[in-house]
């Protein structure tokens, strides 16, 4: 149960250039009023991310395109997604999620 | 247990911010915890990896777990193990995690204005805790003039990273006895996760064909990036286009 100094310089050292990034626009926005135009752009960020997200976890596998039969991820988004379309359940979408992969790794 | 199931749109108010969880601040902290079990689920399995991949890197229990509490930040851990096991100087990594790192900006530059008239102390204990996950969960309430509760914030993101440590732990801990947990497909549970929220937030912004024009480009985006540049900066890449797109072609169409 040890720490080494080299060990500890790089986890304070990332966790610094990690924090500021999440850290600073926050401090920072929340105390001016942004200006209309920047919020509309805000706005699409979510929605941008989340798609991103998405697109790389299920079709990028070790940095590559992977779109064979073998990918599981891409099989089982697709009850995922049609859950998700039909109850907008959160909960729901999971767990439809968790059980698909959970099969296809049995067969 | 209840549902995490965003309300219908509300018509669109100027004055009034629409509270996007009600009820007093103990309550909002509690339904935040709630919220948070899908990324409960998939930060077990692969905070268990983590900690199995870092002793097997020869980290200490005590450095795995360190690395969880004080980063917190799942693929940036992964990094981070792999080159320290490859003897990388230690400025060199921390510039890698920093490259990695930096989309968290515009994660916390989109919550800003949703938590505008708070102490920076609290925004700042918000933004500490932020990762893909826990503002994939808030990002499906953010809505034109809507108002993010910071107990809720804090409920999401305590859950989560109280998960995170201690399945890094564990893993840490028990090594490579613990069994194969990929079989019970609960890895998936973040990308299900991700598939939902998009779901949620297009169905939630007021232009449905833009928004579904801004997640085509940027998923599109994420891909093409994270074959030619990383999957962390096409996040940005996706993120800076698709916003951009969304924003000109409102202004466009008014």
């Amino acid at each position: 149960m040890t720490v080494r100094l080299y060990v500890l310089a790089i986890i304070l050292g990332t966790a610094l250039v990690t924090a500021v990034p999440r850290i600073l626009p926050l401090a920072l926005l929340s105390r001016i009023s942004i200006p209309g135009r920047a919020e509309r752009w805000l706005g699409h960020v979510p929605v941008a991310v989340l798609a991103a997200l998405l697109a790389q976890s299920v079709l990028l596998a070790d940095g590559r395109l992977d779109l064979s039969a073998g990918n599981l991820s891409l099989i089982a988004i697709v009850p995922t997604l049609l859950v998700a379309l039909r109850t907008r359940s959160l909960v729901g979408t999971v767990l439809t999620g968790v059980i698909s992969m959970a099969l296809l790794r049995l067969l | 247990m209840s549902d995490f199931i965003i309300p219908e749109p509300m018509p669109p108010s100027e004055s009034i911010p629409r509270e996007v969880t009600p009820g007093a601040p103990h309550g909002r902290f509690l339904a935040g915890v709630r919220d948070c079990l899908p990324v409960v689920l998939g930060y077990l399995a692969i905070g268990l990896a983590f900690g199995v991949m870092a002793r097997t890197a020869g980290l200490s229990v005590l450095e795995a777990t360190l690395m969880s509490v004080v980063l917190y930040a799942g693929s940036a851990q992964f990094i981070t193990v792999g080159l320290i096991a490859a003897g990388a100087p230690a400025l060199a990594t921390i510039v890698t995690v920093g490259l990695v790192n930096i989309r968290h900006m515009f994660y916390s530059a989109a919550l800003a204005p949703h938590l505008q008239r708070a102490p920076v102390w609290k925004n700042v204990l918000v933004g500490v805790e932020l990762t893909d996950e826990t503002f994939a969960l808030v990002a499906s309430r953010l809505g034109a003039g809507s108002v993010v509760e910071h107990s809720w914030m804090f409920g999401v993101n305590v859950t989560a990273q109280l998960t995170w440590v201690t399945a890094t732990f564990l893993g840490a801990m028990l090594g490579q006895r613990i069994p194969d947990v990929s079989v019970l497909g609960l890895d998936f549970a973040l990308t299900a996760m991700f598939a939902a929220l998009l779901v949620l937030q297009i169905a939630h912004r007021p232009r449905l064909r833009i928004a579904i024009g801004v997640a085509v480009v940027a998923a599109l985006v994420a891909v093409a990036g994270g074959l030619l540049l990383s999957t962390s900066w096409a996040i940005v890449a996706a993120a800076v286009a698709a916003s951009t797109l969304g924003m000109v072609l409102e202004e466009k169409r008014p």
